[in-house]
């Protein structure tokens, strides 16, 4: 297990891993670790990353993005420096991060609007919140019924730890849980190449996603998921970045980044929105 | 032995092997190898087991809280509410296919110019959004409006003009359409004005047909309103057993914050430190919570919904009542008599629901034999949930046994016939090509086949599937390009190089005289392999097999990424068109949900549970295969 | 009367077509892996061979760019260069896509499976062979040791994922480090006066993920070793000693020259399987994305080993999954599987040639 022949190397890397550790993380690197969200993962921050890059220099990136959940459970483990997340904190997140010592601070970033989608071909040209309340918790199973081809409705849900996942059940259906037979996928990309390729599918995704081949986007009770509606729309919702405590350094730095004209053009270029 | 006599023989002693015995210490030397290996791999199971040991003790907690806030106890009333929604979903259905007739004509013409709209202004997306911007200007270039307009015009009759022929549309029809499509323009409030008519009618004809099949649609509607009252009340209670569990899990959150603060005073040195943490411990507030009391809401609920229960029975039964005998279309008549057929069941359950709530006791305990079976026997894995987390293995086990037969049915004859083939009838030359050929294979990483079938495979089956002289497979048109048979397909390929060289190793073993004896009494070549080869390796067939399943079994990036990842135990009413569907597994479940969990929740301990029966499924399969070589081999002459 | 003869000449049809029918099978199976290496090497050659082939072998996944201006033209360019264009293009850019992952090389995750494949192939090589010759030389035969046999031959049907549980349970979170601050996950720590010798894990690294990958080839190697060890006639140890050699110097000379060609091939075979395996560092070892190479870090050149990496396994679930099936990804897609096949293809080829050359040597 622990191979002796790497004691002495392995007491070097600690040492100066314990050094490193006992200045404070946040305030001294230059790698900035970010974990969470895949909704902001995947396209924004990592934008707004090279943004900052060309701007201050020096600091290095560091992003995974998994879902919003693991933006605490690496908070806590002293593992990231900026989670993000698509949802706010949850308390027993909070109350957990305490316990190990981590008193996350949350920064609101942009607005997001969750786009509900269905392939092109779809006939289908708009949906009721009660309707598509009714699609995702399964009352709800096929087409005919919301005046679309007869045919069954294949459900592309977010996979659980994302933050969207469970913004989706406040959001659109009434604290409900998912149908039984809704796939899981790991990414925004997922479900859009999913929804794009199966006539009787149906997603959900960020704006910023919209452009894929093959999708439609459906006008919920009369609004359009555009930035202009993002007060009417009834599936937006903030996003956030949470930090140790109060940001430091580079994270600092990163912070007012996002908020200056330059980080808000990138928001507002990559399909999020300023409110 | 005199020194003198071997020093020719044996190397100079160094200064090392002079303190002590060298043959001593390279024999401790080894020992320590092995045993630091051996170690590791008890830890193996160590691991596993210290990872999830906690498991059914956190489950049974969870379990346990999931009773005494009344979430079972609300419960009942939601199985009632979900065998509602089945029924109105199949009345629906039924009246949409009833009507359909009617105005699935005028339907496919609007649909048909909204699809020509659609791809007009997809295609013509970015100029449509630089107009929009120019209009949205606060000073207005009217110059650059003008010629992004006439820019935009220009686009869309091109893009109109490559717009594909829709059915159901006259080409009158069509061409005023394209000629319209060409003029859209963004700050217009109205759509072309064909599509406005052509939706026009499509609501007049709807219309029509809902007068015309008033009864079916009235008591569709009517049936879907009854339970209005049930779910209001089910609504309330939800909201009373959330609470109760919040606050629960509140609790317990504190009291562990709690000990961990203590536990951390105890251990530091420095007493001020101590202090303040005793003090940050003594402030968290542990009131343990009145579960009687806060049910008692919840509870007294109890005799409303009793009380509504024969208002909704009295309601629904008018509504099926009203429902008429017979219907023209096949679809709808099905559905209707299903729905007859099955509301007997839900209406006898739903006016049992009382009584059984009578007799639910919310202090009586659960066993943690109980949180086993539950994890073995359950049929939901549900995570993150808003209600309830649940977590039952069984869909991720016949996600993945369904996958692996699959698999097992594509591989299997392949392989096997490749064997009998090289090893019996190929020469020499085609031999020394095929076997380490197929041999090859096995160095296919798995995430690449993944990749081949999340980019290439899904979308070929998905349109293999769409040709009409294949429609007599069940399951065909594949709706899902992720399923278990293109999984499988996969699988298939990985399996193919252990069954066949195993297969071959077994075939290569059965002892020349038994073929020489068959042939000797004058049977065929064929003869002689499928009565008398065969059969004899045929426990080393049956053991590549195993081997076989073992390895897809526990394959994990192919299911990943190509298996679709539907939590749920497939429906089985397709017969084999199910298949096609998409299942969870439990390799797959592992590699996607481990990294997004805290270590020491539920969730994190169900995981490692799963790789211990993951674990113990391989074992079992291995050991199943080397029995069987033991036991039914032929004996060597 | 011969109960085999064949009754009627139906039969004697039949027989040719049945043995065609196998023969179809195994070519079938042939056909279709040749159509997977055809399609991936037709789509995957030229990433590498073609223009910026050499960029993409040398270069960190980077985000693409794409640009599109009034007129229409589409641009696809690596975030270095995007400013430039864009500046190029001005007020005349419409639109601006990104598709991560999807610009710049591999060599990320190319740097990082070869940190994999070194760290756990000296670790396996180490503990495997030193086990076999244990098992095989020195211990005592017997119902202790067979059984042991027997668990190590059961554990290489064990599923790659379990070991990446299992070194996600050991390696990441309690291994053993050198620390002046002993984390609180921390089984125990041992205080040394100047330092802690703490239980607490290596956390994802690529020292995690070698080591996990280790214990996945073991007991493959360890089997494989064994087995070749055992294949050595027992005369060629009996002579030896018989002449007064030892026992160390009676397997450093007379058994272990003849079971190398063995070793080494199931060796190789192991590095082949540890490069291509993805589950076991999924959890220990592997991250998406990362814009500096391991050793660029602040820890130095022991990044190499402290750092979590890239690989390439991961890097291609990363971008199966997670990006868009378009003409702009399907360079870094099939560019990166292209790159991995060959890998994996020519450590498992060698190993075939290897075998073919020792063998020639050591005969006996």
């Amino acid at each position: 297990m622990f191979n002796p022949n790497n004691n002495r190397h392995m007491k070097k890397i600690l040492l100066m891993a314990a050094a490193m550790l006992s200045m404070t993380y946040t305030g001294s690197a230059q790698s900035v670790r970010v974990r969470g969200s895949d909704t902001l993962g995947a396209k924004l921050v990592p934008q707004l990353a090279e943004g900052f890059k060309k701007q201050a220099g020096g600091v290095s990136f560091n992003i995974a993005a998994e879902g919003s959940s693991t933006a605490f459970t690496n908070l806590a483990a002293g593992t990231a420096d900026i989670g993000m997340s698509s949802r706010k904190v949850k308390d027993d997140e909070r109350t957990f991060c305490k316990t190990k010592g981590v008193f996350i601070k949350e920064h609101q970033l942009a607005w997001d609007m969750m786009a509900v989608v269905v392939n092109k071909n779809n006939p289908v040209q708009a949906l009721t919140k009660k309707q598509v309340a009714g699609i995702f918790t399964g009352a709800i199973k096929d087409w005919s019924e919301v005046g679309g081809t007869p045919g069954p409705i294949s459900i592309y849900t977010r996979n659980t730890s994302s933050g969207t996942y469970r913004d989706w059940m406040t959001l659109a259906m009434g604290n409900k849980d998912y149908a039984k037979g809704s796939q899981k996928l790991a990414g925004n990309e997922q479900i859009a190449a999913e929804v794009g390729s199966n006539k009787g599918g149906i997603g959900y995704i960020g704006l910023a996603y919209l452009g894929s081949k093959g999708l439609k986007a459906v006008p919920i009770d009369g609004v359009a998921p555009a930035a202009s509606n993002v007060s009417r729309y009834p599936y937006s919702r903030p996003t956030y970045l949470y930090t140790n405590g109060d940001p430091q350094g580079a994270v600092k730095d990163f912070l007012e980044f996002c908020k200056s004209p330059a980080g808000l053009a990138i928001i507002q270029r990559v399909g999020f929105v300023n409110r | 032995m005199p020194e003198d006599l071997t020093s020719g023989l044996l190397k100079k002693r160094t200064w090392l092997s002079k303190i002590t015995d060298g043959q001593l210490l390279t024999r401790k030397g080894f020992a320590l190898t092995a045993s630091v290996t051996f170690g590791v791999l008890i830890l193996i199971i160590w691991s596993l087991l210290r990872e999830g040991s906690g498991f059914f003790t956190t489950y049974q907690r969870e379990l346990t809280v999931y009773r005494q806030a009344g979430l079972e106890y609300c419960d009942f009333v939601n199985k009632v509410v979900t065998g509602h929604e089945e029924i109105a979903s199949k009345l629906n259905r039924a009246a949409q296919a009833e009507m359909a007739p009617i105005f699935s004509a005028a339907r496919a013409r609007r649909d048909a110019a909204n699809l020509a709209m659609g791809a007009v202004q997809d295609a013509t997306s970015l100029q449509r959004t630089a107009l929009e911007e120019a209009l949205a200007a606060e000073n207005k270039d009217e110059p650059l409006i003008t010629k992004l307009r006439e820019e935009l015009t220009a686009a869309q009759s091109t893009a109109a003009s490559r717009v594909p022929t829709n059915a159901g549309l006259t080409p009158e029809e069509l061409r005023a359409l394209l000629g319209q499509l060409a003029k859209m323009m963004p700050d217009s409030e109205e759509p072309p004005a064909l599509i406005t008519e052509l939706s026009a009618a499509a609501a007049a004809k709807e219309g029509e047909a809902r007068e015309k099949f008033s009864a079916l649609v009235t008591a569709s509607a009517e049936f879907e309103a009854s339970l209005e009252p049930v779910a209001t009340l089910h609504g309330a209670m939800k909201e009373i057993a959330v609470a109760t569990k919040e606050a629960a899990v509140q609790q317990h959150m504190a009291e562990d914050a709690k000990a961990q603060l203590l536990e951390a005073a105890a251990e530091t040195s420095d007493a001020t430190h101590a202090e303040t943490l005793r003090a940050d411990a003594a402030q968290t507030e542990i009131t343990p919570i009145d579960f009687s009391g806060r049910l008692q809401p919840l509870l007294e609920k109890h005799p409303e919904y009793e009380a509504l229960l024969p208002v909704y029975n009295a309601a629904a039964r008018k509504a099926i009542a009203a429902l008429p005998a017979t219907a023209a279309q096949k679809i709808a008549r099905d559905l209707i008599s299903k729905s007859k057929d099955s509301f007997e069941t839900h209406i006898a359950y739903a006016n049992n629901s009382g009584e059984q709530m009578k007799a639910w006791k919310w202090d009586e305990s659960i066993p943690k034999v109980k949180a086993a079976t539950h994890f073995l026997f359950g049929g939901d894995w549900i995570t993150n949930s808003s209600w309830q987390d649940f977590y039952g293995v069984v869909p991720l086990f016949t996600g993945s046994l369904l996958i692996a037969l699959t698999a097992l049915l594509i591989a299997m004859p392949l392989s096997v016939a490749a064997a009998i083939y090289t090893n019996q009838f190929a020469g020499k030359r085609e031999q020394s090509i095929i076997k380490p050929s197929i041999e090859f294979i096995q160095a296919i990483p798995s995430v690449v086949l993944g990749f081949i079938g999340i980019s290439v495979l899904g979308d070929l089956l998905k349109s293999v599937s769409e040709a009409s002289w294949l429609q007599w497979i069940p399951g065909f048109p594949i709706q899902e390009r992720l399923n278990i048979f293109n999984a499988g397909c996969l699988l298939a390929l990985m399996a193919v190089p252990t069954i066949y060289s195993l297969a071959e190793d077994a075939i290569n073993n059965v002892p020349r005289a038994f073929s020489e004896a068959s042939e000797a009494l004058g049977a065929t070549k064929l003869q002689t392999v499928f009565r008398v080869v065969v059969p004899s390796a045929s426990s080393g067939i049956l053991a590549a097999m195993l081997l076989g399943l073992g390895r897809i079994f526990g394959e994990t990036m192919v299911v990943l990424l190509v298996a679709g990842n539907r939590l749920a135990i497939p429906d089985f009413s397709d017969g084999p068109g199910v298949v096609f569907q998409p299942v969870g597994t439990m390799t797959g479940i592992i590699a996607q949900e481990l990294g997004e969990v805290s270590r020491g929740e539920s969730h994190w301990q169900a995981l490692f549970m799963v790789g211990i029966l993951l674990f113990v499924v391989s074992l079992v399969i291995n050991a199943a295969a080397r029995v069987i070589v033991h036991k039914f081999a032929v004996p060597r002459i | 009367m011969n109960p085999f003869t064949p009754s009627n000449s139906s039969k004697r049809r039949r027989d040719p077509a049945i043995t065609q029918a196998m023969r179809v099978a195994a070519f079938l199976i042939l056909a279709v892996t040749a159509a997977i290496f055809i399609h991936i090497i037709w789509k995957g050659a030229p990433v590498v061979f073609g223009k910026g082939g050499g960029e993409f072998l040398t270069e960190l996944p980077k985000t693409l760019h794409v640009l599109t201006d009034n007129a229409g033209n589409v641009q696809a360019v690596d975030e270095d260069d995007a400013a430039a264009v864009k500046a190029r293009i001005g007020d005349k850019l419409r639109e601006e896509k990104t598709v991560s992952y999807s610009g710049g090389g591999i060599l990320g995750p190319i740097v990082g499976t070869v940190l994999l494949v070194v760290g756990s192939i000296v670790v396996a090589l180490l503990l495997g062979i030193g086990s076999a010759i244990y098992l095989s030389e020195y211990a005592k035969q017997g119902k202790f040791i067979e059984t042991i046999r027997l668990a190590i031959l059961n554990l290489a049907g064990v599923p790659s994922i379990v070991f990446g549980l299992f070194g996600l349970g050991v390696f990441v979170l309690v291994a053993p480090k050198f620390t002046d601050f002993p984390l609180e996950r921390s089984l125990f720590a041992i205080p040394l006066g100047f330092t802690y010798l703490s239980f607490e894990g290596w956390d994802t690294s690529a020292l995690s993920g070698a080591f996990t990958l280790a214990f996945v080839i073991l007991p493959v190697i360890i089997t494989a070793s064994e087995e070749c060890l055992r294949a050595v006639p027992q005369g060629f140890r009996e002579t030896s000693l018989a002449l007064g050699a030892t026992r160390w110097q009676t397997i450093r000379r007379c058994v272990l020259p003849f079971a190398l060609p063995g070793i080494l091939t199931s060796s190789v075979l192991g590095i082949a399987r540890a490069a291509g395996e993805t589950a076991p560092i999924m959890f220990t070892a592997a991250i998406a994305y990362k814009d500096k190479l391991p050793w660029q870090s602040d820890a130095g050149w022991w990044g190499a080993l402290t750092e979590s990496i890239q690989a390439l396994p991961y890097h291609i679930y990363t971008v199966a999954a997670r990006i868009p099936q378009n003409e702009y990804s399907s360079r870094a897609q099939y560019g990166s599987v292209f790159v991995f096949l060959v890998l994996v293809m020519s450590l498992a080829m060698s190993s075939i040639l290897l075998r073919r050359k020792l063998r020639a040597k050591y005969q006996w």
